[in-house]
């Protein structure tokens, strides 16, 4: 059946090779997400007038903010085609080791620094399993998510820690020309995330790693280093978000990002068109998915919709995103206008049959 | 004889505007063990697919015992009775030897399974067959001459009325091809089975079939009982020597045909060898491989489905382990242990499986290009991509890469593709480029196209070329020599293709070698013929 499907598009592909023979501007692969934020946002702006003030938008925004930083790694790992599951008790590891070294005297800009070594470690470790252990990420990163959560809990027995150091403040309460300094971390580590991966052999070897493992390895990329570095910086975002969120308590919570953290990042990604299967999405995406889980997050909290309801509507989003990616990769280098087409018309003939 | 079993009739395919099967017809026997041979490419496989229902012909009749069937899947063909043993064994490792017999039609009552009896049934065939297991083992551990007992027997359990075996003979030792052979002609007369074996060596057709159909370039060219037939007009049939003898108009064919030993002569390379191969060998494949490959030359590497022709060039490329011998590139010791060590030392490798492993789908053909060459137009890792395209792009329009190469690689033809990956490797400025199949798929433009660009690279820029090819004319044109690797060995001697043509070239690869020309290291697999 999949060989039916893909010798199809293959006898699709070699009739359009004729008329792809154009370079210029196509519509970019975020189009469509972008417009179903607009919409999404706007639908609530028209149903609450709270929504529509500025300092809603900011709120909207740092609460966003983490799950963004999450999203950010996440989506390096799994344009890599792989998965980090345990960036969420990576978080509360790191906020429990910011505090416990600020209680400990260590000076705030100082522990910042620790802990974001120590979350880079952790990412390394998950990528050195899943390279030279030959162990699948989803395994190596669910039981570290395990291992982590816990060390939580046993370093703190089970404790929240109070910082008492205030300039640490800055990093979650702060405002940096009236943005929240989270928003402002967020933003800038976007920008660089999306320079490093569109402009540099590393950012290449990512997406070719991803879309074709041996072909990339025949290539010459060096498999280890864009295994081992994605994991390290999905540890690096999750430990920065770790920052931000106890910063904004000014409590180190064992079980802060245990919730719906990890959830919402992978879900950011992939509604951002992130591929599940590697090697397709890009930062613009995932940021974009980002926004629009904080929107719908905040907008159901104007309209006073219980938050149980919160998971419901992203996972059928999540779903929804995730069908579409499964269609698109199997005409793999298709415009999406072309994956939308093919996506109802097989599902005319099989109503049809 | 006995009953027709299976009667095949006017089978045709075609794979885009190749036909592989020009109308083939034969029929098999219950009872009786049918040799399916013929040259790379004859279109042998192709129809063992076709009769096993893994792939449909454009026309043509089955007809199995009396009725027409089509088989529209391979467990449509199963169901109907065929079963097909392929050379990529289909046993699942992680269930017992049991649990594999009796997949998918498990003994049980109200879902519940019924063991003992599945294990009691499992051991009788088991046992039949002179396999001494108890049917709890799991498949995992168990040595692939064992594997492909059970697959067989479990075909035989599922009253398999055609049993087809693709190449059983390939991953087997002598005294394991034997019992097989002996097993094999007891299963078709006591089962009353037909068995079709696709197999190069002669020997083991003589041995185990009571019939045999040669094939040719997708027509039968004999189809005779084993007895009576002569070895040599077995042979002639495989090489194709009447046939060519007659398109060639070379009455004496027979005598003027370069064979073995008179004509191959160790030409002495002109330069200095950059790449030398002394004795190396692997623990799965290769022995005894010794070469030298000089600059400037194209040097062809030809021998039969599964002789280590592909496996050679991997592992020259890093991409298997040597455990013997040793390998020196420009004068130094050369072993990679991965392919950017072979990269860094100046080696590039252009892959068979295009698809599989040869371009990242969604890069460009430009972004393909560029990736192994980054390095160079990068300063600190950020890219200069308007230098890297360019240099991308020079290469690509010499080599007259058509379809817009902005688009995903993966729309662009199967020709254009492979002329990316042409490119990709000679971006690289390789001192050694490793060429497997490299027009495998493609157009008879592109073909020559590729070929010239080839010739001129090694005679323009003094680049060592060895060339991996199953089309004798593809080396015979692109080639200044041609080594033959059989059952994993090469010598190292060359044929000179002035001295060759494409007969000459099946005949050196046959293994063994027919006549008093016979190489010396195929005489021990002749004595277990009978």
């Amino acid at each position: 059946m999949t060989e039916a499907l893909s010798r199809k598009s293959e006898a699709m592909s070699s009739t359009t090779d004729g008329s792809a023979a154009r370079r210029g501007w196509r519509l970019p692969d975020e189009a469509g997400i972008l417009i179903m934020l607009i919409v999404v946002f706007a639908i609530f702006c028209a149903m609450s007038p709270n929504m529509r003030t500025l300092s809603n938008g900011l709120v909207l925004l740092l609460n966003g903010a983490v799950i963004g930083l999450l999203a950010l790694g996440q989506t390096f790992v799994l344009l890599i085609g792989g998965i980090d599951l345990s960036t969420g008790a990576n978080i509360a590891v790191m906020g429990v080791l910011v505090s416990l070294l600020m209680a400990h005297g260590l000076v705030w800009p100082l522990a910042i620094l620790v802990t974001l070594l120590a979350g880079t470690a952790m990412g390394i470790v998950n990528g050195i399993i899943i390279q030279y252990f030959r162990v699948p990420p989803f395994i190596v990163t669910f039981s570290t998510m395990g291992v982590a959560s816990s060390m939580a809990l046993i370093i703190t027995g089970a404790n929240s820690i109070s910082i008492t150091q205030s300039g640490f403040a800055f990093m979650g309460q702060g405002l940096l020309a009236g943005i929240p300094v989270p928003v402002v971390i967020l933003a800038v580590m976007a920008i660089l995330a999306g320079l490093l991966l569109s402009k540099t052999i590393l950012g290449t070897h990512i997406y070719a790693t991803g879309g074709n493992r041996e072909a990339a390895r025949l290539a010459g990329v060096n498999l280890a280093v864009t295994t081992i570095t994605v994991y390290a910086i999905s540890g690096f975002c999750a430990s920065l978000g770790g920052i931000v969120d106890t910063a904004r308590l000014m409590v180190g919570f064992p079980t802060t990002g245990l919730g719906d953290e990890l959830f919402f990042s992978i879900a950011a990604a992939v509604i951002g068109g992130v591929s599940l299967f590697g090697g397709i999405g890009r930062v613009q995406g995932a940021m974009i998915g980002a926004v629009l889980i904080a929107v719908v997050s905040d907008g159901m909290n104007v309209l006073n919709v219980s938050s149980y309801w919160q998971s419901l509507v992203i996972g059928v989003i999540v779903l929804i995103a995730v069908i579409f990616d499964t269609y698109r990769r199997q005409r793999a280098g298709k415009p999406l206008s072309g994956t939308l087409r093919s996506l109802f018309r097989t599902h005319m003939f099989r109503r049809s049959s | 004889m006995a009953v027709e079993r299976l009667v095949a009739q006017g089978i045709v395919k075609r794979y885009g505007a190749a036909t592989v099967l020009h109308g083939v017809g034969f029929t098999l026997h219950a009872g009786a063990v049918h040799g399916l041979v013929g040259h790379n490419g004859a279109g042998k496989s192709t129809l063992l697919k076709i009769l096993a229902g893994a792939v449909a012909p454009e026309a043509g009749t089955i007809l199995l015992d009396g009725s027409p069937v089509s088989f529209v899947s391979p467990s449509a063909a199963v169901a109907a009775g065929v079963a097909c043993v392929f050379q990529e064994l289909s046993l699942l490792e992680n269930l017992t030897v049991t649990q594999n017999l009796f997949l998918a039609r498990e003994i049980a009552t109200a879902g519940v399974l019924d063991k003992t009896a599945m294990r009691t049934a499992a051991r009788q065939h088991l046992s039949a067959y002179g396999l001494g297991l108890s049917g709890d083992e799991k498949v995992a551990g168990l040595p692939v001459a064992q594997r492909q007992m059970i697959e067989i027997i479990g075909a035989l359990a599922r009253n398999a009325r055609v049993i087809l075996l693709d190449e059983p003979t390939t991953a087997l030792e002598r005294a394991q091809i034997d019992r097989l052979v002996e097993t094999l002609r007891r299963i078709a007369r006591e089962q009353n089975v037909a068995i079709v074996i696709v197999d190069h060596k002669l020997d083991e057709i003589f041995a185990v079939c009571d019939h045999v159909t040669s094939l040719m370039d997708g027509r039968v060219v004999l189809d005779a009982p084993i007895a009576g037939l002569s070895r040599d007009a077995l042979a002639e049939s495989i090489i194709g020597q009447q046939e060519a003898a007659r398109l060639h108009k070379q009455p004496g064919a027979g005598g003027s045909v370069p064979t073995a030993t008179p004509s191959i002569a160790r030409a002495i390379p002109k330069a200095e060898p950059i790449l030398a191969v002394r004795g190396i060998g692997a623990s799965r494949g290769l022995r005894d491989v010794t070469f030298d490959l000089a600059s400037g030359e194209v040097l062809g590497l030809y021998g039969l489905a599964g002789s280590g022709r592909s496996r050679l060039l991997r592992t020259l490329y890093g991409l298997e382990p040597v455990d013997q011998g040793r390998m020196q590139l420009r004068g130094r010791p050369y072993r990679p242990h991965s392919p950017r060590a072979a990269m860094r030392a100046g080696v590039a490798f252009v892959s068979e499986e295009r698809k599989a492993n040869g371009f990242i789908p969604d890069f460009d053909a430009v972004r393909n290009c560029t990736l192994p060459i980054l390095g160079r137009h990068a300063w600190a890792g950020v890219i200069r991509k308007q230098e890297a395209a360019q240099e991308a792009e020079s290469v690509l329009q010499r080599l007259r890469v058509r379809g817009n190469i902005h688009a995903p690689l993966v729309r662009l033809s199967g020709g254009n593709q492979q002329k990316t990956l042409l490119a990709k490797a000679v971006l690289q400025r390789p001192a050694v480029l490793l060429l497997d199949e490299p027009t495998k798929g493609i157009d008879v433009g592109t073909k020559a196209e590729i070929h010239a660009f080839i010739r001129n690279l090694a005679a323009a820029s003094g680049v060592a070329v060895l060339v991996v090819s199953t089309e004798e004319e593809e080396l015979l044109a692109i080639c200044d020599a041609v080594m033959i690797m059989q059952r994993g060995h090469c010598s190292g001697q060359r044929c000179p293709v002035d001295a060759l043509d494409d007969i000459a070239l099946r005949r050196l690869a046959l293994d063994p070698a027919p006549g008093p020309a016979s190489a010396p290291q195929a005489d021990h697999a002749r004595e277990g013929a009978l």
